[in-house]
């Protein structure tokens, strides 16, 4: 699931140089995660990984790092 | 060498089409820079030469080959960087306005000028851009690496071009039905518009409407309660929408908002030419927008509909199939309803923080900063906004004198109390 996500979020959403070195803990937002991106990546969530996350619970906490993302779909996970 | 205009950048060619058919000069858009000092002209002529070295495709002029349009290199060698001189900021901003109303055929047209407006205590400094060569966000782009000369910029690929290139002719066909299918669902609602008077476009004015760093992020705070992180543009469209209902507007079924989307991967490596925009539309009914919490809900709902179904996307080829149409059939099809009413309510764009972000020109503190547009009539009224340092500005671009001054203090006194939601039903 961690390799899919990253591999998403670097082929569709966030370019930058030298994906190798972008650890769990990185900033997303501050790499240019934007807000359309935010919502296709909870949907690739919905559709690709099969869990449902909450329109009320997308905030920064949770969307920030890679680590985050994961721990919020862990959360959901039925 | 002839330069090919880009799908979106064609789209704004129709829209500088329909501004000139409004009676105005055309679709020229600025970003502005108010400094905390005087600033030597002399310092931008050498920059000025350095940057035309460095971007040549900066001096260029438009041209048509049958249905299609091209930059061409001008060869005439003219200059892209002016000074005035104001003796107070009405007589600057008045300054501001000539420079965004200049009268010019879309063929003559300098697409990238800079200005410097001096006054006895400080300055302006401002971009003006012809749409069709670049957006917003690469306006910032162009002003950074005109700012800063020893930078290098990125070689990027066009990221417009590597997402429409991956889709095949069928896909298109496919993404094109859907969104006429969706365009049509828009139009059975007809869109309320401003109170526009019966006047002839006389040019386009401006009024700014500004929020200090604790109210902006009073706003942005609410914005992220009630429209959520990805609802940032939807706040402010919300809440003029319910400004516009407020204060008495040409009240029809709903309102109908366009608003660009940026197809730009943010802090991508991208060129610094050329539009890479889709557009989306916010609607909401007359009853929905006079309840403030089921107006943000279905405005939320919308927009994750609108992404769940691919639909931001899909327009992107109908814009395609647009740019092989004659402007003027291109343009009634986009801005007019079947039944030929205007399908938008306003004109709005959020363009965030400046990225890079500009601290100092020539070692000049940035004060604030705002954008203009010319907008069509009607709607006749657009919202730009800005933030820089935090700090939120709107940017209220109207048509005189078809938009009153009264009319327009009341609306924005009434979007602030919307925005701060001070005016709690």
């Amino acid at each position: 699931m961690h390799q899919a996500l990253k591999n998403f979020i670097f082929e569709e959403l966030v370019q930058i140089d030298d994906t190798a070195s972008f650890t769990e803990n990185d900033d997303l937002l501050e790499a240019g995660l934007d807000s359309m991106g935010i919502m296709r990546l909870v949907l690739f969530i919905e559709e690709e990984l099969g869990v449902s996350l909450p329109d009320e619970e997308i905030e920064p906490d949770n969307i920030q790092t890679l680590k985050s993302i994961v721990s919020w779909i862990e959360r959901h996970r039925s | 060498m002839l330069t090919a205009l880009n799908t979106a950048d064609h789209f704004t060619l129709m829209m500088d089409h329909e501004i000139r058919k409004s009676g105005l000069s055309g679709n020229f858009c600025a970003l502005v820079f108010e400094l905390a000092g005087k600033l030597d002209p002399e310092i931008f002529v050498v920059k000025t030469e350095r940057f035309l070295q460095r971007f040549p495709e900066a001096n260029v002029r438009l041209k048509q080959q049958g249905r299609r349009y091209f930059w061409q290199p001008y060869t005439q060698g003219s200059s892209i960087f002016f000074t005035h001189q104001a003796k107070h900021k009405d007589a600057a901003q008045k300054i501001i306005q000539s420079i965004i109303n200049i009268e010019v055929s879309a063929y003559d047209a300098a697409p990238i000028t800079f200005h410097l407006i001096n006054m006895p205590t400080g300055s302006f400094f401002l971009l003006r851009w012809f749409h069709p060569i670049c957006d917003a966000k690469g306006a910032e782009l162009i002003t950074h690496y005109f700012l800063h000369d020893d930078e290098t910029p990125p070689q990027g690929k066009n990221p417009f071009a590597l997402l429409t290139n991956k889709w095949s002719f069928w896909k298109k066909l496919g993404m094109m039905y859907k969104a006429k299918k969706y365009i049509g669902q828009l139009d059975q609602t007809s869109s309320s518009l401003p109170k526009i008077e019966n006047a002839p476009a006389e040019k386009l004015d401006f009024k700014l409407l500004s929020f200090d760093a604790d109210t902006s992020k009073n706003i942005m705070r609410n914005a992220m309660k009630e429209a959520g992180m990805t609802g940032t543009s939807l706040y402010f469209i919300g809440c003029l929408m319910r400004a516009l209902e407020k204060t008495g507007c040409q009240e029809k079924a709903g309102f109908c908002v366009p608003y660009a989307m940026n197809m730009r991967k943010r802090k991508a490596l991208f060129p610094l030419f050329g539009n890479q925009v889709s557009f989306l539309f916010a609607q909401a009914s007359m009853e929905q927008v006079r309840d403030r919490k089921k107006l943000f809900t279905s405005l939320r709902e919308q927009h994750k509909t609108t992404i769940r179904t691919g639909l931001d996307q899909a327009l992107v080829p109908l814009m395609w199939a647009g740019s092989w149409l004659p402007l003027e059939k291109y343009g009634g099809i986009i801005r007019n309803t079947p039944q030929g009413e205007e399908r938008s309510s306003f004109w709005f764009s959020y363009t965030g923080e400046p990225e890079p972000q500009v601290s100092e020109i020539a070692g000049t503190k940035v004060k604030t900063m705002f954008q203009l547009s010319q907008v069509t009539s009607a709607p006749s009224l657009g919202m730009l906004v800005s933030q820089y340092n935090g700090e939120i500005t709107l940017s209220f671009n109207y048509i005189a004198k078809q938009i009153q001054d009264e009319w327009l203090n009341t609306l924005t006194e009434q979007l602030a109390k919307e925005l701060i939601n001070t005016d709690k039903e």
